[in-house]
């Protein structure tokens, strides 16, 4: 995957011996100080401008603000519109899964990618933010007017589900894809199993506990402010994502007491993840809320936003004086899972390398994080 | 971080298109894209090789001079004056 400079990578390195991964690296040139220029911004300008300049994954990266902006600020928010920012992330939660099945999952089994599908959900969901508030405002804070048009809402919901037949099993009552299933993770499916893969990348895993904002609080103080680079919790390196939020499911507790916590369990995962997105935006209620919150009750603090982006744990840690940003900190998902001693070099390091180590390698970094720019090499 | 920043388009040909940031260009498929793109706009670029969304012109401006801006002060020694787009300075304080 090519990157800008601005964007930059990671660099995955391993070596094999007698068949196995024997040593894996990683490095990260990723602008982890990025957020450090938005320093001096008005608070209120502050998750737009976040969600303009992080938009891999815009919505979550968002809220994550909007959440940090107004505990600083202490703005109590209408549960209806948390619950509209809920709907956001959804419907964006579903495109970026769609968006790997078609383009990613496709990619490694050998087929074309899934365009026409891509394309329709892509259409149903992308613009879902000026459906709920139709004066582009959700990113201000205290909420922005909540008018959903409903009209609208339902139909492209139906041709969202349609579309998403295409990649999710036949069978909606099916705990994993059935061998010969023909949707996109069936492919999937079928090809971990034929080369035996299911349990590829699993290690003793732990997945992500809550984080309370108090101790984030102190955690941010500590390491010589070091937590957004390589983020660990009490010692642990805990794994975020589709997975870590689905440990619980049975579908996914089965697979994990088979073959462990491996390509199959983060597979699985992800399809009941659509699955459940579809049916919450299904049954969302109608949104009309009160009025947005005028202002807040303080014009400057510390505030934490921590909200689950499709790919694990977002973490915003802002500081507001008078109004005005005098920092930002920002935790993704992809420093959790990538660190030096985290999920992919502890499911790699001691795994079976086969004929083609890359593949392999590939495999899993998609079921971690698709979304972030890798340059594989050996040591 | 999770960035993705906006690339300017230098050429079209068909349903591809090839896309400047920064300096370095790729080629980029426009199979995604809603609407048409033409020469002279911004696209973000999802999964390395797909446009997934025109963004407008003085929102590209803004986004390319704070990332300008994050480059600089990382020490990327590889950006100069002349990648910036026209109009590129973020005239924000700091």
């Amino acid at each position: 995957m090519t990157s800008s400079p601005a964007e930059g990578s990671l660099h995955v390195r391993f070596a094999v011996e007698q068949g196995r991964f024997s040593r894996v690296s990683i490095t990260n040139d990723r602008p982890l100080r990025a957020s450090a220029v938005l320093a001096g911004r008005p608070a209120a300008d502050l998750p737009r401008l976040v969600s303009q300049l992080f938009s891999v994954c815009r919505i979550a990266q968002g809220v994550a603000s909007l959440g940090a902006v107004e505990q600083a600020l202490c703005i109590a928010v209408d549960p209806v519109q948390q619950m509209a920012r809920d709907a956001l992330m959804t419907g964006e939660m579903l495109i970026d899964h769609a968006t790997r099945a078609c383009l990613d999952w496709t990619g490694m089994t050998g087929q074309p990618p899934a365009i026409a599908p891509l394309r329709r959900i892509r259409r149903a969901l992308a613009d879902l933010p000026s459906v709920l508030f139709p004066d582009g405002d959700w990113t201000r804070p205290g909420g922005g007017r909540l008018c959903p048009d409903m009209s609208v809402l339902g139909p492209r919901l139906a041709e969202a589900v349609e579309a998403f037949g295409d990649i999710l099993p036949a069978d909606p009552g099916a705990m994993t894809p059935p061998p010969g299933d023909p949707g996109l993770a069936g492919c999937l499916a079928d090809y971990i199993r034929s080369r035996e893969l299911e349990g590829f990348g699993a290690f003793a895993v732990k997945p992500m506990p809550d984080l309370p904002s108090d101790r984030l609080m102190d955690r941010f103080e500590q390491d010589d402010g070091l937590f957004p680079e390589r983020p660990d919790w009490d010692g642990d390196h805990p794994l975020t994502g589709p997975l870590a939020r689905r440990w619980e499911d049975g579908a996914v507790h089965a697979v994990c007491r088979d073959h462990g916590a491996g390509l199959m369990a983060h597979l699985v995962a992800s399809t009941r993840e659509m699955a459940d997105g579809l049916a919450l935006l299904g049954a969302l209620p109608d949104l009309a809320g009160l009025p947005p919150v005028e202002g807040g009750r303080k014009d400057g603090g510390l505030g934490i936003g921590v909200v689950e982006a499709v790919r694990g744990r977002l973490i915003h840690r802002v500081g507001i004086r008078d109004g005005v940003v005098t920092h930002l900190d920002i935790v993704a998902p992809t420093e959790w899972n990538f660190h030096p001693q985290g999920p992919l070099v502890s499911g790699l390091t001691g795994a079976p390398s086969g004929a083609d180590p890359l593949a392999r390698i590939r495999l899993l970094v998609s079921a971690l994080d698709p979304c972030v720019a890798v340059r594989i090499s050996p040591l | 971080m999770c960035v993705a920043v906006p690339s300017q388009v230098i050429s079209v040909e068909g349903d591809r298109a090839t896309v400047e940031c920064f300096g370095v260009r790729r080629e980029v498929s426009l199979m995604l894209m809603e609407e048409a793109v033409t020469p002279g706009d911004y696209l973000i670029i999802q999964s390395g090789a797909f446009a997934v969304e025109r963004v407008p012109v003085e929102q590209a401006r803004e986004s390319l001079a704070y990332f300008a801006e994050a480059l600089a002060d990382a020490g990327d020694d590889s950006l100069s004056e002349g990648d910036l787009p026209r109009g590129g300075r973020r005239d924000g304080a700091r």
